[in-house]
């Protein structure tokens, strides 16, 4: 029994009549429609940032640094000193107790800076160091470290690799200044109540708390122990009451949790106890930390204390600001290592100057600023059909592509993985690579059908994804670390490329389904720029089904191998199935519709499998428990 | 006649159509976005005491999908062309009936669960059975007679339920299982000093937390003697303050503090908020957080016969106890166990050794490695299993799910797991990944060569 055939009804999506209306043409539909598109666009672009989002699910507001944040503590009882004493409240210090002078708001002191404004920072960015399970360089740790303790990368415009040192070598001159950043409201709120009156006014500007209310025993012994404090130091903040308690009560409470491990996270990367592994280990195990030579002289070896030796004599020259000392201390000290290693074990100079450079462009993000170029090159180019503009579009398209695809490779030869393991297994290489593979894809497809607008789709997607890693990479996972064993297989590689192709398409249908629902808006259901603009949004639709569903069953492949099971209904493998169901039935609606009706609801079906491909990554990711949980 | 076949034809009309198949798609996408979010959040949050996964074995949900495989089927078949364009449509539907075919019968069919190797004097202990997830069974042992085996909902997890009869069969608990030490997660506040204590009679290191002058204990489950001990007796062996916390077969949880005069108080403890009590002259606040069951498995324990096991993290299966009783019936003695069911693998593991390998230079975990000896009835092979690369066993896959403790393991815990129907789901996956391209891409091209042709309004 065979349903009779109906005209007009093309399966592919490509055979929807034009139909103009009365007095208008379909030129100039194309010209008055697509003028909105860049404001909608860009709206879209700043609001749908998946982690940018996903942050704001967490943080909540943000308190103002001024007096309104005692007000709002009080009203949400943060903070609140109740009948049953300090244990379970925030400690309220009188300002009669506290008659030190207010500490000063910025980091570093003039004399300070002036001193490390004359230290040479390429030797010290390019020092090696082992991070996770690879020699890389200081810059890359610094970045890391000081980021996570005060929330910016480079404060007073310094090399970070210099800033971080200043930290480490001079700890303790450190424990009394506004250093640790406190990014949520509910903490802040808490810090601007208990702190002592001394440190507030530092605190409303910078948000930043001193370590020292923060600081144990154990880490000022060890700061003693090392060098990196005196006992003027420690004077200096004697009287410097402990909020360690305090916090550790409030982090039983739900909305403290995520505030206090932040915090311990960045407490944990002032003292840096484990994390400077710049002494390598003769026989091959991991590198030293000077922490390890403090709390176990004698333990290590004459080769290593050697090594050890040059490094307290760069730090005794460091603190006493002899500027010619440091550096040549640093510029000699990468022989003590190459002596300790080999020199096999380090890696090449060039290699170390492309791992600072990669750095430098907030590993290959930046270059969300030509996408973002090109997206809005691209707009004016469709918005007003002028080839030039589109040609020029194209171009900055092209070459910010290809300098996100040579960050791609520097990133793959720095992390020393094999050949079947790209960098595409966290977030945040995810994400990079999937507007890489989106951009390359589109570079195809407008090869194919010189649109313009596979491009543009594309480069909306990248300056998203791109902008959240660039504003975001502590919480997307911007370093390069050893992958869990379970990820190195080739199946898995190739399950992560096929999909985040997927989501590289999906996410390229928003903008392309944006514009068809203004045009249709605008211009009814029957302009040629509709007709276009629906064709490019079928072609990517299909090619994200075919890439989400194919990536789905290469991921089954592996976690039957892995796991022992094909699927798990775990959330992850649950809502690429449901973003999987969601394409197929706006393509399938189309059979059944009016065709006037079929771009519009095509391009509704694509903004759902859209919210569903977001849901994925930031519900599911974030938020939700599960193998594949960042949570 | 006429009318019942003109009705019949209404049917398969309205069963095969497409609209209805979107509808019936529009139902499953909604169902699996309200079974994966809400029951994982509850679960995280441990207020939903059943696998998230079960609400996909549902009666509704399995209900939907068979509805939608019939309207593809009927939809396919009455509605798609046969010819070469549409090849691929068929393809894919047919890839897409035969992939939900095979894992209804993989997942009914499936058998999975654990084995255990534990390492001894004599070496690693042999591998002969598998431990099944999904089965838990009440085997009552009398003498040399067959167990009866009763298959059992998992248990709630509530201490009180330890007392009377959980599952009305005349039966009276007396102990927890020896496999499981129970424990308290408290936080203690003493002035400045907070910690957070894991406390448990069985585990060593946590039998107390010793204050400056005081000590604190937790003993569950105290039989009628020791409660009256613990209440009445003697306590000039205390030269300090003692809080023992009590919780089970003595009612609500609470703190007894015994002095050394011999004084007793109780405190009520009530989960999550805080108590404070007076211990050595200080002031101390005492939160409980949760109660546990902690695994134990010592060295030289060998495999259980039909104990419960629970390999895993118990955190993340709450719900599912762990009991060995016994009953003094009026003739006879018994042993009344719960466990898992166990199926004997058609073979035999003998472990050799294991090996953590970690990345060059650093103490990251790169790979678990377990060199074995497989004897498969015929010929003795020695196999490696490590992270993606298992060993079969028959119709078992058997590869790594833990090592305790990681870096030397004294016992490892594999996953064995049959795969019944497996090839039919990847024909069914390469018929859909081979079905999609032709339908979107192909199909096009071949209808344009061959030129305009009266357009269907299905595939």
């Amino acid at each position: 029994m065979t349903r009779p055939p109906t005209p007009s009804a093309g399966c592919h999506g490509c055979a929807v009549r034009s139909r103009v209306r009365p007095g208008r043409t379909a030129a100039n539909g194309a010209a008055v429609a697509p003028r909105l598109l860049p404001a909608i666009l860009l709206a879209i672009l700043i609001l749908s940032s998946p982690v940018l989002a996903a942050d704001a699910l967490r943080d909540g507001p943000a308190a103002p640094p001024d007096g309104t944040s005692r007000r709002s503590a009080a009203e949400t009882g943060v903070g609140e000193v109740t009948s049953e004493g300090a244990a379970t409240s925030a400690p309220a210090f009188d300002a009669r107790e506290d008659s030190a002078a207010p500490v000063a708001p910025d980091l570093f002191d003039a004399e300070t800076l002036a001193f490390l404004r004359k230290l040479h920072a390429p030797p010290l960015s390019r020092l090696p160091v082992q991070i996770s399970a690879r020699v890389a360089v200081l810059d890359t740790l610094a970045r890391d470290q000081v980021s996570q303790a005060t929330g910016e990368q480079a404060p007073a415009d310094l090399a970070p690799a210099v800033a971080f040192l200043e930290l480490y070598f001079n700890a303790g001159h450190y424990l009394g200044r506004p250093v640790l950043y406190v990014r949520e409201a509910t903490a802040r709120a808490w810090f601007t109540d208990s702190l002592p009156p001394r440190f507030r006014p530092a605190f409303a500007a910078t948000h930043r708390i001193p370590p020292a209310v923060l600081a144990d025993e154990e880490a000022l012994e060890l700061l003693l122990a090392t060098g990196r404090a005196d006992l003027a130091d420690l004077e200096t903040v004697r009287d410097v009451p402990s909020l360690r308690s305090g916090l550790m009560i409030r982090g039983m409470e739900g909305p403290f949790r995520v505030p206090i491990d932040r915090l311990q996270l960045r407490y944990a990367a002032f003292f840096s106890a484990d994390a400077l592994r710049v002494l390598p280990d003769p026989n091959g195990g991991p590198w030293r930390t000077p922490e390890d030579f403090a709390l176990r002289p004698g333990e290590l070896g004459p080769r290593l204390s050697a090594a050890y030796a040059h490094w307290r004599r760069l730090q005794t020259a460091w603190r006493s600001r002899d500027a010619d000392a440091v550096n040549g201390l640093i510029d000699t000290f990468p022989d003590e290592q190459e002596a300790l290693a080999g020199a096999e074990a380090l890696p090449p100079k060039l290699l170390r100057d492309l791992e600072v450079l990669y750095n430098r462009t907030d590993r290959a993000t930046i270059t969300w600023v030509g996408f973002a170029v090109s997206l809005v090159l691209l707009l004016f180019a469709v918005a007003t059909e002028r080839r030039g503009v589109r040609r020029l579009g194209l171009g900055v398209f092209a070459l910010s592509t290809l300098a996100l695809g040579a960050g791609f490779v520097v990133r793959w030869i720095l992390s020393g993985r094999g050949w079947h393991l790209p960098p595409i297994l966290n977030q945040f290489e995810a994400v990079t690579a999937s507007a890489l593979l989106g951009g390359l894809l589109a570079l195809g497809l407008e090869a194919v059908r010189p649109r313009g607008w596979f491009a543009l789709a594309a480069a909306f997607y990248a300056t998203v994804g791109l902008l959240s890693c660039f504003f975001l990479p502590g919480r997307t996972g911007a370093g390069i670390t050893a992958i869990p064993g379970i990820l190195d297989a080739p199946i898995m590689s190739a399950h992560v490329a096929v999909i985040i192709v997927g989501h590289a398409l999906v996410g390229m249908t928003l903008p392309i389904s944006l514009a068809l629902l203004g045009v249709a808006a605008v211009r009814g259901s029957g302009s040629e720029t509709l007709r276009v603009i629906d064709r490019c949004n079928v072609l990517v639709a299909q090619l994200a089904t075919w890439t989400v569903a194919g990536g789905t069953i290469l991921g089954a492949v592996w976690a039957h191998a892995a796991w022992g099971r094909f699927w798990g209904w775990d959330p992850k493998e649950t809502w690429a199935l449901i973003t999987v169901l969601i394409l197929l039935a706006t393509l399938h609606l189309r059979f059944v519709v009016p065709p006037r009706s079929r771009g519009t609801l095509t391009a509704v079906g694509c903004l759902l499998a859209v919210g569903a491909m977001l849901f994925n990554w930031i519900v599911v990711n974030y938020l939700l428990p599960g193998l594949h949980s960042y949570a | 006649m006429e009318t019942a076949l003109s009705a019949l034809r209404a049917l398969v009309r309205v069963a095969s159509s497409t609209v209805l198949g979107l509808l019936l798609l529009a139902l499953v996408v909604l169902y699996l976005s309200a079974a994966s979010v809400p029951p994982s959040a509850a679960a995280m949050a441990g207020l939903l005491h059943t696998a998230p996964q079960a609400l996909y074995a549902h009666g509704l949900f399995l209900a939907l999908v068979g509805l939608l495989g019939a309207n593809l089927l009927l939809a396919t078949g009455l509605r798609v062309r046969f010819d070469l364009p549409r090849l691929g449509a068929h393809a894919a539907h047919a890839g897409t009936l035969v992939l939900l075919a095979a894992s209804v019968w993989y997942g009914t069919h499936r058998l999975a669960g654990q084995s255990i190797s534990y390492r001894t004097a004599d070496g690693w202990t042999p591998v002969r059975h598998a431990y099944l997830d999904d089965t838990l069974i009440l085997t009552l042992r009398q003498g040399t007679e067959r167990d009866v085996q009763v298959p059992l909902q998992p248990v709630p997890d509530d201490p009180s339920l330890l007392q009377g009869d959980p599952w009305g069969r005349g039966l009276l608990v007396h102990r927890q299982s020896s496999a499981f030490a129970p424990a308290m997660q408290l936080a203690v506040t003493d002035g400045n000093d907070v910690q957070t204590v894991v406390l448990s009679p069985d585990i060593a290191g946590r039998e107390s937390l010793r204050g400056e002058d005081y000590v604190l204990l937790f003993r569950p489950h105290l039989s009628d003697e020791e409660a009256r001990e613990l209440f009445e007796g003697d306590a000039s062996a205390f030269s300090f303050d003692a809080g023992v916390i009590v919780v089970g077969s003595q009612g609500q949880a609470a703190v007894v503090v015994i002095r050394p005069d011999g004084q007793r108080e109780v405190h009520a403890l009530q989960p999550g908020s805080p108590t404070e009590v007076v211990l050595g002259g200080r002031a101390v606040r005492i939160t409980p957080l949760r109660f546990l069951r902690i695994p134990v498995f010592t060295a030289k324990q060998r495999e259980p016969e039909s104990r419960f096991l629970l390999p895993y993290d118990e955190f993340a299966t709450p719900g599912l106890g762990a009991l060995v009783t016994s009953e003094e019936g009026p003739a006879s003695m018994g042993e009344l166990i719960l466990s898992r069911r166990r199926v004997e693998l058609p073979g035999e593991l003998r472990l050799l050794g294991t090996e953590y390998q970690t990345y060059p230079g650093s103490g990251i975990p790169r790979d678990y490695v377990t060199r074995v000896e497989v004897d498969r009835g015929g010929a003795v092979e020695r196999e490696v299993i490590a992270l993606n690369d298992p060993v079969r066993l028959g119709p078992f896959q058997l590869s790594h799910e833990s090592w305790l403790p990681a870096s030397d393991p004294q016992m490892v815990i594999l996953s064995a797991a049959t795969a019944p129907g497996l090839w039919a789901v990847w024909v069914g996956c390469a018929l859909i990944s081979l079905g999609l391209p032709w339908a979107f891409f192909v199909k096009p091209l071949l209808l344009r060569r061959g030129g305009p042709e009266p357009e269907r309004s299905e595939a």
